[in-house]
């Protein structure tokens, strides 16, 4: 009997080509996924001890530093007024059972359990008399005198 | 060290209750699903207690946690289950050491970068672990309203409540097992349909997409939405094709722990429904069969639901039908879906973070052409979840003041993430089949 050996070798290259093309695929993913991991795990094996501070820091940079500042300058059961910056959500996850409290003149004199307010670039732009404990130049907080 | 306890309790929650519902699920689908359902099951208990005005508390946890435990336990020995499993030591070829070994690594990395950081990013400080903050603190959730999307529900954030009260460090750490789950759960339901070997490399295909790999170390939802919502789809595909009621509970169970995960639930819902509607055999069961899955997802997603609308917390509700109105009665604004479209086209050659999936899927497809009666539901399933993203994407920015440019950039990537492993499930079916025929 005569076997036809073209039929058996077209099907044994074909059954090899899409082996090849499924290994070539799920190694070339792989690949594609190595640099992103080892951008993932650079920081743990560059600075393993950083605080929840640097790491935070790294992150947010001077938004944390002024929130950070704001908690450290404050009791926990502070309230404060500060200026609306579309993100209370993030300010209460930061400060923390303090309650803030956004607004201007308006809120302060509706508020008189407001003990702290918030020093910025462009706020308040209203009288306050209270002290003055500033961070940098241009960010601090007043503790104020009612 | 309080972090694995809390793992390892939910894990044997979850074990019992999986062993509970059924013994058809075999060993390795049990461990799947165990963090899953553990935790799905203990925070929807956890709320309901609070509903009955019980304080959210490490002991009042520990209660309902062995009430529940107990209660699952007292099922599973009825079922004559077993509550220990015994474990076989496989026997791995070389090949499938080495991808083991691959996920292995992923997973790991995972887990370290997911412990390093603190949660940092936007919605998990806003949403999810501010929630899982202010109820630790005050053990119950009336402070709900003052976090971002107060209707979200609380499956993440109550997990991680209870991370607060046993410590507050690793935070994240709950993510990255939601992967290690999800890949369990992928191998565990294609090892008996395709060999072990393809299973385990469409479960490493899963695990280095870089999208996915990021979502595993942050605390947002939607990984652990991709998990319930990929399950509810495998066992509902598995019902389709084996015809075994268990695997119909067993994915509507899932389909409702996901709307208790995301608040888009219902819409995965109807996805489900419409593929059971479309694909049950015999006739007399298409109403019978619809109507058991959503009476399980009902029961799940209701106490949430009537909730925020009693609390008057707002939803997203609304938006579906509304847009689904306009799109029917002409007034479809093709710039809004145009961009959604170019957008999606954009995404998908984006491979630094996609990987090769959107080309590897066609390439599936032709490849497994042959079984495409077999695969139906399988395909039919990843058609209508993408036409369900670019759907809410298309409505959310329609009935919202934010644009849609927003909207995408803000979140597509995430919202469509549970596509990537229905994807490489369906990557193992088609790749596997077509192997065989080789």
């Amino acid at each position: 009997m005569k076997v036809n050996t073209a039929i058996f070798t077209k099907r044994r290259f074909l059954r090899g080509l899409v082996r090849w093309i499924i290994a070539a695929f799920f190694a070339a993913q792989v690949v594609i996924a190595i640099p992103r991991s080892q951008d993932a795990i650079a920081p743990l094996l560059i600075a393993p001890n950083l605080t929840y501070t640097d790491k935070m820091y790294i992150q947010w940079g001077d938004l944390f530093v002024l929130l950070d500042f704001i908690r450290r300058q404050t009791p926990p059961d502070a309230i404060i007024l500060m200026k609306d910056d579309q993100r209370p959500q993030f300010d209460q996850y930061f400060l923390f059972p303090r309650r803030v409290i956004y607004g201007d003149a308006n809120a302060l004199r509706d508020n008189p359990q407001v003990q702290y307010l918030l020093i910025a670039r462009d706020y308040p732009q209203f009288p306050v008399s209270g002290t003055r404990i500033m961070l940098d130049d241009t960010h601090g907080l007043y503790r104020l005198q009612r | 060290m309080f972090v694995v306890a809390f793992v390892v309790a939910l894990v044997a929650l979850g074990w019992v209750m999986a062993g509970a519902w059924t013994l058809e699920l075999d060993p390795l689908e049990r461990f799947g699903l165990a963090y899953g359902v553990g935790a799905g099951a203990f925070t929807l208990a956890i709320f309901i207690a609070s509903l009955a005005g019980i304080p959210i508390t490490l002991a009042t946890g520990t209660v309902i946690f062995a009430i529940l435990f107990a209660i699952s336990a007292w099922f599973l020995r009825r079922r004559h289950g077993t509550l220990v499993p015994k474990i076989r030591r496989p026997r791995l070829s070389i090949l499938q050491f080495v991808l083991v070994a691959a996920i292995g690594i992923v997973l790991v990395i995972a887990f370290a970068v997911a412990a390093y950081w603190p949660p940092y990013s936007w919605d998990s400080l806003a949403v999810w672990a501010l929630k899982g903050q202010l109820i630790a603190a005050t053990g119950t959730l009336a402070e709900l309203p003052k976090t971002g999307w107060p209707f979200y529900p609380l499956n993440i954030s109550l997990q991680i409540a209870f991370l607060y009260l046993i410590g507050g460090d690793f935070l994240q750490s709950i993510f990255p097992i939601y992967l290690f789950s999800l890949a369990v759960l992928i191998v565990a339901n294609l090892r008996h349909r395709t060999g072990l070997t393809m299973a385990l490399a469409c479960a490493l295909f899963l695990t280095v997409t870089p999208l996915v790999q990021f979502q595993a170390t942050i605390a947002y939802a939607d990984l652990p939405f991709a998990f319930y919502y990929v399950g509810s789809a495998i066992y509902l595909y598995r019902f389709l094709t084996e015809r075994k009621r268990a695997w119909l509970a067993v994915s509507a169970i899932l389909v409702g722990l996901a709307g208790w995960t995301r608040t888009e639930g219902p819409l995965y819902l109807a996805i489900n429904l419409a593929l059971l509607l479309i694909f049950t055999r015999p006739i007399r069961d298409m109403l019978k069969h619809p109507a058991l899955y959503a009476g399980i997802f009902l029961a799940l997603w209701l106490p949430w639901t009537v909730y925020i609308r009693l609390a008057n917390y707002g939803d997203y509700f609304g938006f579906a039908p509304i847009g689904l109105i306009d799109m029917l009665t002409g007034r479809l604004d093709a710039v809004r879906l145009g961009a959604v479209l170019d957008y999606l086209g954009q995404r998908s050659v984006a491979t630094g973070d996609w990987g090769l999936l959107w080309i590897a899927l066609p390439v599936a497809l032709l490849i497994g052409i042959r079984h495409w009666r077999a695969h139906a539901p399988l395909i039919a399933l990843i058609g209508l979840n993408l036409l369900a993203v670019i759907y809410t994407y298309y409505v959310a920015s329609a009935q919202t003041y934010f644009s849609v440019d927003w909207w995408l950039a803000t979140g597509f990537d995430r919202m469509t993430l549970h596509w990537i492993p229905l994807s490489a499930y369906y990557l193992g079916e088609a790749l596997g089949a077509a192997r065989y025929d080789a």
